[in-house]
């Protein structure tokens, strides 16, 4: 029994993918711009739909949880109800239902042992950080990419410069909407 | 109207430097059949100063390699204020106001204009709105290795359009795209 790790990001064709529903930033929401379609509404549905439980940082915690209580629909119901670990060593009492804190300050070994023991799929939307983390320590089966047509120019990466070389497979491509791409990313090991 | 297509190899990281390094165990039929492609109707390379240096020193010793004869012999556009004289067989330097010669040299009659790497003159081009085509083959890898990436931090921000996205059997992503900003 092992999860399986899935990183999902909102990204620009620069890899930047901060802020992409609000936050403070240069460009704050900044995707909301493009007409990602039915399609790409589905996709994230499906995707959503197929997690579960969250795995996120604390910045990406805070922001979902302060949006998604107050909402309801099949996307929200999810999102509230499934189990979200947070890795966090200063988050104290989170109020948003079913979340537990993986606080011990060493994220690698917390996230090992999550992947040992937790059955399921551990998707990991946002959280910059994190994803660093993940990426260097190779924790990552899935990376999943929606892929907005502009140069943000400056912001986080979701790709920062790592020392080690990963191999992927492009497991899926698409076109959504007005020219954003889809791709689905498997770790080749 | 000639067009001004740009190509790159680049991962999924971004990185565009030392494809040596990298894309070699990505070529096959599908990836050379898009590079060929690139060439369809060209008869003109519009690259930047450091480019220029590389290939200068390079081509007209090397003619009889393949590419040979027709990197030296197919016009060269170099993009450099400070280059004094392209002695490179049939080169040209285009500096001042670069960007109104450049569609003063895409308005003439010939076919299109291609250009590999100069990321630097790329990103500059896609801002004045006067590259038709960015043309990227997007290797499944993250090669990291603080290679150059096409796009560097703190940069203004260019909106795109996509214009065509393919994908082939090694998992390459071919995708182009025009700047969304008009000249």
């Amino acid at each position: 029994m092992a999860a399986r790790i899935v990183v999902t990001e909102f990204v620009s064709l620069d890899g930047v993918m901060e802020a992409p529903g609000g936050e403070s930033f240069k460009y704050p929401g900044w995707t909301f711009e493009f007409d990602r379609g039915d399609d790409g509404n589905q996709f994230k549905l499906d995707e959503t739909m197929q997690a579960d439980a969250l795995l996120i940082g604390r910045r990406t915690y805070e922001s979902f949880a302060g949006a998604w209580p107050q909402r309801e629909g099949p996307f929200a119901d999810k999102l509230n109800a499934m189990p979200k670990f947070v890795v966090s060593t200063t988050l104290a009492d989170p109020k948003w239902n079913n979340t537990t804190v993986l606080s011990s300050g060493d994220a690698r070994a917390e996230v090992r042992k999550l992947k040992e023991e937790f059955d399921g799929e551990l998707q990991v939307p946002g959280s910059h950080r994190l994803v660093q983390e993940l990426i260097e320590s190779d924790l990552v089966d899935q990376i999943n990419l929606m892929v907005f047509p502009v140069i943000l120019g400056t912001g986080k990466k979701v790709f920062e410069e790592k020392p080690e070389r990963r191999n992927l497979r492009l497991q899926q491509s698409k076109v959504v909407g007005d020219g954003v791409l889809v791709l689905i990313y498997d770790r080749a090991r | 109207m000639r067009k001004l297509k740009s190509y790159f190899f680049i991962s999924l990281d971004g990185v565009v430097e030392a494809p040596d390094k990298w894309h070699f165990p990505y070529f096959d039929d599908e990836m050379g059949a898009a590079v060929s492609a690139g060439f369809a109707n060209v008869d003109a390379i519009l690259m930047g100063r450091v480019l220029y240096d590389e290939w200068a020193a390079y081509w007209p010793e090397h003619a009889d390699e393949p590419f040979g004869d027709v990197m030296n012999s197919m016009k060269k556009y170099v993009v450099s204020d400070s280059l004094q004289t392209a002695d490179w067989q049939n080169s040209e330097i285009v500096s001042g106001d670069v960007a109104e010669q450049l569609r003063a040299i895409k308005a003439q009659d010939g076919g299109d204009i291609t250009m590999s790497g100069s990321a630097t003159t790329v990103r500059w081009l896609l801002r004045a709105g006067l590259l038709d085509e960015l043309n990227l083959l997007v290797h499944p890898i993250l090669v990291g290795d603080g290679l150059a990436r096409l796009f560097p931090p703190d940069e203004p921000s260019i909106p795109l359009e996509l214009l065509s996205s393919q994908t082939f059997k090694s998992g390459v992503l071919n995708v182009s795209y025009a700047s969304a900003a008009k000249d």
